[in-house]
């Protein structure tokens, strides 16, 4: 994992959000419990990480963790963008943005992320501000959780 | 292989003026099939990129709707990526404007859409008579990609 990577596998502290641009300013850790925890749902594994070491092996090392880190940067902006948005005002925005992290977040294998960005995505036409506001924390906590786990996953790696 | 040729209107023209050049790569390589990879998220162009390159392809790169009409227009390609979204704009745009230049070169839907909407994006391809190729899901099925590349590599 490159620098980048290991820095942003870091989880964020209150330091990290004063340093943060605007955008991830914007971006604060959520408070309460993740809503819906012990509602049933399947949890799936923060990362798979198979799934990256097949990506690795398809497109290059050196090539998989540069995208990795492009990924960390582009979701802290992409939850910070999230953050400002509401339904049912800004769904199809909401819809588009939950899409792409669904997408990119089970190419590296991050299966939770991507299975509450999905729920995201498919729900947020129908979704009050409120219900919104929990999908948005859940996923926000997935992404720290993923963040916080890299260390761990690279640190046994080869 | 055809040749992209068509009217555009001024703001378009001058969209594409705008556009940035710096998201646009473009990797050649004498004697190789070219690839257009339409994708806006980098992360997933690149990894279609780099696959279309093993199967060797020479890739370019179009992260927006504006930049694939420009390139399409510009150039000819033997094969073509398409993602169903782009920012504002939907893949199915892509296809009416692929339709538009009489394109008949191989098309590959890589979608992260559910499998209904990518198999409706493939009937309005057949519909336009374009030369559309079942759809390839993200997360990226790496297998299934290389194996259609391949298999359209074989063919051109």
């Amino acid at each position: 994992v490159t620098h980048t990577a290991r820095k942003l596998g870091d989880p964020m502290t209150s330091n990290d959000y004063d340093d943060a641009s605007p955008e991830q300013a914007a971006l604060k850790p959520a408070d309460e419990a993740a809503p819906g925890r012990g509602n049933g749902d399947h949890v799936q594994p923060v990362m798979d990480r198979a799934v990256y070491d097949e990506l690795a092996e398809e497109i290059g090392e050196e090539t998989a963790c540069e995208m990795l880190d492009i990924f960390l940067e582009e979701t802290v902006a992409r939850l910070a963008l999230l953050h400002r948005l509401s339904c049912p005002n800004d769904c199809v925005q909401i819809e588009r943005e939950a899409h792409s992290l669904k997408g990119t977040a089970g190419t590296f294998g991050f299966k939770q992320l991507s299975k509450l960005s999905r729920r995201l995505e498919v729900g947020a036409s129908g979704m009050s501000d409120a219900e919104f506001r929990m999908a948005f924390g859940q996923i926000e906590q997935a992404f720290n959780a993923a963040r916080a786990q890299l260390p761990a996953q690279f640190a046994v790696a080869k | 292989m055809m040749r992209a040729s068509y009217n555009v209107g001024n703001n378009y023209m001058d969209q594409c003026l705008r556009t940035s050049e710096a998201t646009v790569s473009n990797k050649s390589g004498d004697g190789l099939g070219s690839l257009l990879v339409i994708e806006d998220a980098l992360v997933q162009s690149t990894i279609i990129s780099r696959l279309g390159e093993k199967m060797g392809f020479s890739t370019t790169t179009a992260g927006s709707y504006v930049e694939a009409a420009m390139l399409l227009q510009e150039r000819v390609f033997d094969c073509i990526t398409l993602d169903l979204g782009l920012g504002n704009h939907c893949g199915e745009e892509i296809l009416h404007l692929l339709s538009v230049i009489s394109c008949k070169v191989p098309i590959l839907i890589v979608s992260g859409s559910e499998p209904a909407v990518c198999d409706e994006a493939v009937k309005v391809g057949k519909s336009l008579g374009l030369n559309i190729y079942e759809p390839v899901q993200k997360p990226i099925d790496h297998k299934a990609l290389r194996k259609t590349l391949a298999e359209i590599k074989q063919s051109l």
